[in-house]
């Protein structure tokens, strides 16, 4: 019985010291926790549960935590004299001196760049408490990952795990106090114990935060505070601290925030007003109503960042805040400005801002702007259910405000109706209800559920028509014909060049050109490496990136077709590898041997180049994994031609099979246009007109046919380019051949 | 076989798999919804036969209760059992319904929703209508009426007639007779509703949002949900508990039930998640096991134990921490998959 025992607990062990600190921290707090609701039960229990929680600590000690000298003793004792509010005590310190540590051990991770030792501490944590309506935070998560993609850099990762962090510590230490005060009303001896020493615990973690932000004689006070053990005491001290920093992505919605709502007062003041200088009058009263809404949305987020900006920019700031006076004094008064007078105003308050605010804060939220919404949206309806129809009606507000300044202006060009369908559910359409009607009558959480979900598919529709989605299959299938028809040029060549090298005598000299190629390939792949790495870099730039990187692969694409179809491009390239070769073979020794290496070098890693590119547009259109299959399509087909040709000397129909993969290519370049387009036209660098005709998801999805003008005439164009260059060159040549018969 | 042939190999089965593994979160759901219909049914028919038994006495309740007629008795003891039996299915897949937005309203209406004068955010949305042409406009939901009717603990669905329904010679918690007609009409009800749940289950395509939603909306109840009315029933408080519900099966039963309801959710994209962090994908299973495990416990120590005000408060806060626990490392592991759940 006794090995069998001793087997479980080696096997206990064994199977803890698998786990990760989170999950042995974990198993500690878990395991104290029942010891104290078993020391009032069964104190034989309670101690087991001790030694398990030991054995965890053991494990954290290997992982370089350290525990108060004599903790478990101390611990044991309370168990011992049967004292529920001591051990309760011991035991909330010794939790969030773990937590603390463990933050502190993220923090020097992070600013040394160490980011598994980063995510390794990162799940020792708390969260902030959670609720059906509003789940914890995922920022520090999510900055992580966009430390370890480059978009974001060590500074903005850090600033958004402390934000993350210090949040979820400061609304436990709330919490810890709110409890603590019921517990001392209530007359629950051991919760208050519990909870005073949590609330300790926790403000330990966000001293730091108190001394840089009130200096270090407020923080002596605030410690002696917490010293007290007094609830009320505490919570005076805490009085306007905010410890979490504004995260990158706040501060970024913040700063959309404040232009987006500023740009939409002026749109809805000339909406409601009429008259020149002297002699306006207001004609719509509920466009004005709406006007003041946006302003004061945009003062509300303008006072999250004010205090940001305070110290570097105190002059602007005070200038921002006059023009927000000016403009909230203008829409209250009886003598109202005229509509281009308050323009002025709101545009040079967003010039002014837009000078302020820096790049980051302003770059767009890659999710963007629908996903926004509908987060608006489940604020709005969780507002309602709470019966908080002001905090709804912001939200509200907030949502549309992200409509109109962005995805509605683009929505209107691809499809009119369905922005007009938003817009009534967004206002005060009847049936369904509009929001804004809804809100105004009170309407019961059913009902504003009901126009939410409606909203919810139109939404979805929406982004269906706006996103760029490519289908999966068309990016493998033009992956696919793009390996295969640079592998094939590879292959002809290399086959051109050592059908050369046939007589015994020259035999050796493959060899060379082999290894050009070996490291042709090589280069390739390094080439993609460094390219995917740069355009990392700019990832932050979301499908701007995109739109330059396909911008260039069309380029390249129509170069190669035009030479193609003028046969300029391959009988000159032929005839430039093997004038290189013979001026190699000329030479002797190594010289000749490096020259053939450079002739299967560059003669690979030309194609190598033009893949990598066209790739990498892919890649960002689609995703790696997209791409990968089509790669591998590509290759297997391109490996077995090389087969087929340099093992079994098969001989291949090479001119048509480029004319074929050729007219493959031109179709790839023509739905690689339509995708471009469209993207920039989402970012805002082609204008929209619409097309008068609708055209199917499927058609956008596997062609890049989208309906507007500028997407389909680009279309035509680059493939009447590319054939009408092709007939011209035609042309020449019998004109040509018909003057040589003449003569 | 070379490294490529085995990438495109594993990735085409891999991707499969993973779709399967969320739909698996589907047949669970219909093959529980369909077994609780078979306990609805019987419970509409056990209703039926005693509304038919009460009708043809002329709704004279005092009369039947002194007949002691077996049939009564054998009507009512099969409409509990029925009760009895349907209520935990759902429990066991009111994670899946409650949080998905296609099915969400069910939950309001069969076992979440409040009546009409209790108010809130939450408000069921059916009235009842019973066979006399009376109308109950937002009775509560549809488990509560046919508790508070089938063991009279709300005195308005009860005829408020005692009777030895249980036999055991002496009149308990729970010896009433339940008024008749509005027995039959909320069980016929929930049968419809269950009917039709299962119908609409069979609709819905889920994805990996939706499993990450739904348990990201469900996890945090474990605490001021299920163990907040564990910690007011008269499980806890016995004789001097108020509450009307939840006093048939401790709510400590259902939220193991619902426990398992969302262990079945995760499994439709643990499979996603170990792929991308198996030490969050283990925290998430251990976390949840780990919750089912301390519920089951208390659930052994209530028979045992009576617990202090004081310790219910505890257990309530370290219910709460476990859970919130779960629900951070699930967000965090649905933003990894690139999935916002805000």
């Amino acid at each position: 019985m006794r090995w069998i025992t001793t087997m479980l607990v080696v096997l206990g062990c064994w199977a803890l010291a698998q786990h990760s600190p989170a999950e042995a921290a974990e198993h500690l707090r878990a395991a104290l926790s029942q010891a104290a609701l078993e020391l009032n039960f069964d104190p034989g229990a309670a101690r087991n549960l001790l030694k398990e929680a030991e054995q965890a600590a053991l494990l954290l000690e290997k992982q370089g935590l350290g525990f108060e000298q004599g903790a478990f003793a101390r611990l044991e004792e309370q168990i011992a004299q049967k004292n529920p509010a001591g051990f309760a005590q011991l035991q909330a310190r010794l939790w969030t001196d773990l937590l603390a540590q463990s933050y502190r051990r993220l923090e020097e991770a992070l600013r040394k760049g160490n980011l598994e030792e980063a995510r390794n501490w990162a799940s020792l944590r708390e969260y902030r408490p959670a609720t059906p309506y509003a789940p914890p935070a995922y920022d520090a998560t999510l900055a992580l990952e966009e430390l370890a993609q480059n978009k974001l850099n060590v500074q903005e990762a850090l600033t958004a795990v402390q934000s993350d962090l210090l949040g979820a510590y400061q609304a436990r230490l709330a919490q810890a106090l709110e409890a603590a005060q019921q517990a001392q009303q209530q007359g629950h001896r051991v919760r208050l114990a519990e909870q005073i020493a949590l609330a300790q615990g926790y403000f330990a973690i966000l001293a730091d935060a108190y001394r840089q932000q009130r200096g270090e004689a407020a923080l002596a006070q605030a410690q002696q505070a917490f010293a007290s053990g007094q609830p009320a005491a505490m919570l005076k001290v805490l009085e306007g601290f905010q410890a979490a920093p504004l995260s990158p992505r706040e501060r970024a919605k913040r700063a959309n925030q404040t232009l987006r709502f500023l740009q939409l007062v002026a749109v809805e003041y000339r909406r409601g007003v009429r008259g020149a200088e002297g002699e306006v009058r207001v004609t719509n009263e509920l466009e004005i109503i709406e006007a003041r809404s946006f302003l004061r949305s945009a003062q509300s987020a303008w006072k999250v960042l004010e205090p940001l900006l305070i110290k570097d920019q105190g002059a602007q700031v005070g200038l921002v805040n006059q023009r927000f006076a000016w403009l909230e004094q203008a829409l209250y008064t009886h003598t109202p400005p005229t509509a281009d007078r308050l323009s002025d105003e709101v545009d040079a308050t967003v010039r002014l801002l837009s000078d302020m605010l820096p790049e980051s804060w302003r770059r767009a939220d890659p999710s963007g702007d629908l996903e926004v919404i509908r987060q608006q949206l489940r604020s709005l309806e969780n507002a309602v259910a709470a019966g908080r129809y002001d905090l709804a009606e912001t939200a509200r507000l907030d949502a549309y405000a992200m409509l109109e300044s962005g995805a509605e202006a683009r929505l209107r060009a691809f499809n009119p109706q369905l922005a007009l369908d938003l817009e009534s559910l967004f206002w005060n359409g009847v049936n369904p209800p509009g929001l804004a009607r809804l809100i105004r009558d009170k309407a019961s959480p059913l009902e504003v559920r009901n126009t939410r979900r409606t909203l919810e598919n139109k939404l979805n529709e929406a982004a269906r028509i706006l996103g760029r989605e490519t289908s999966p299959t068309t990016i493998g299938i033009n992956a696919a014909i793009i390996v295969f028809r640079e592998g094939l040029e590879a292959v002809l060549i290399i086959a051109a060049l050592l059908a050369s090298f046939r007589r015994p005598e020259n035999l050796h000299l493959r060899r060379p050109v082999w290894w050009g190629v070996g490291l042709a390939l090589i280069a390739s792949l390094l080439t993609w490496a460094a390219m995917w790495g740069t355009i990392q870099q700019f990832a932050r730039f979301g499908e701007r990136v995109e739109a330059v990187v396909s911008l260039l692969a069309i380029g390249v694409l129509l170069l190669i077709l035009n030479w193609f179809y003028h046969k300029v491009y391959w009988t000159d390239r032929l005839a430039d590898f093997h004038q290189h070769k013979q001026q190699a073979v000329q030479k002797t020794g190594w010289a000749a041997i490096l020259g053939l290496v450079a002739v299967g070098f560059e003669s690979i890693y030309r194609e190598g180049f033009e893949t990598v590119l066209f790739l990498q547009s892919l890649v960002l259109q689609g995703g790696f994994r997209d791409v990968l299959w089509g790669i591998l399509v590509g290759l297997s087909t391109v490996i077995l031609l090389g087969i087929a040709i340099f093992r079994f000397q098969i001989k291949l129909p090479q001119k048509k099979m480029l004319i074929f993969t050729g007219v493959l290519i031109l179709m790839v370049l023509v739905v690689m246009v339509g995708q471009t387009a469209h993207v920039m036209q989402v970012v805002g660098w082609l204008p929209i007109h619409a097309f008068p005709l609708e055209i199917p998801f499927w058609l956008s999805s596997w062609f890049g046919l989208y309906a507007t003008w500028e997407g389909i005439v680009l279309q035509v164009l680059s493939a009447g380019v590319v054939l009408g260059s092709y007939f011209w060159a035609e042309r020449i040549k019998r004109n040509h051949l018909g003057r040589l018969k003449t003569a | 076989m070379k490294w490529p042939t085995l990438a495109l190999l594993s990735l085409s089965l891999w991707l499969p798999t993973a779709q399967a593994q969320v739909e698996s979160v589907k047949s669970y759901l219909i093959e529980r919804v369909s077994q609780q219909k078979a306990a609805t049914a019987q419970l509409a028919e056990a209703a039926g036969r005693y509304e038919a038994i009460v009708r043809n006495a002329g709704f004279q309740y005092t009369k039947l209760a002194q007949q002691h007629g077996p049939a009564i008795r054998n009507a009512l003891r099969d409409a509990r059992m029925a009760w009895i039996k349907a209520s935990p299915i759902y429990e066991s897949v009111e994670g899946i319904v409650a949080g998905v937005e296609l099915l969400s309203d069910f939950d309001l209406n069969l076992d979440a929703g409040a009546s009409g004068a209790e108010g809130g955010d939450a408000v069921v949305t059916f009235d009842l209508k019973l066979a006399n042409g009376k109308v109950l406009p937002r009775p509560g939901n549809l488990f509560g009426v046919l508790e508070g009717s089938l063991w009279g603990s709300e005195r308005a669905f009860s005829s408020g007639v005692a009777f030895d329904v249980d036999g055991d010679g002496r009149i308990g918690f729970g010896d009433h007779l339940p008024d008749a007609l509005i027995l039959r009409a909320a069980a016929e009800k929930l049968d419809a509703m269950t009917g039709e749940l299962l119908a609409t289950a069979r609709t819905w395509k889920p994805t990996a949002q939706d499993v990450f939603r739904a348990l990201a909306a469900n996890v945090p109840t474990a605490a001021p949900v299920f163990i907040e009315r564990w910690k007011t029933s008269r499980f806890v408080l016995g004789d001097k508990a108020t509450r009307r519900d939840f006093n048939v099966i401790s709510s400590l039963d259902d939220l193991i039930n619902n426990i398992t309801s969302w262990q079945q959710l995760y499994g439709g994209v643990a499979q996603l998640v170990q792929a991308k962090n198996p030490s969050l994908d283990r925290q998430i299973r251990d976390g949840l096991a780990s919750l089912k495990t301390w519920v089951q416990r208390l659930a052994a120590q209530e028979k045992t134990r009576r617990f202090t005000p004081e310790q219910a408060e505890m257990i309530l806060k370290e219910g709460d921490n476990r859970a919130t626990a779960v629900t951070g490392k699930i967000v965090q592991a649905a933003v990894l998959l690139g999935i916002k759940v805000e």
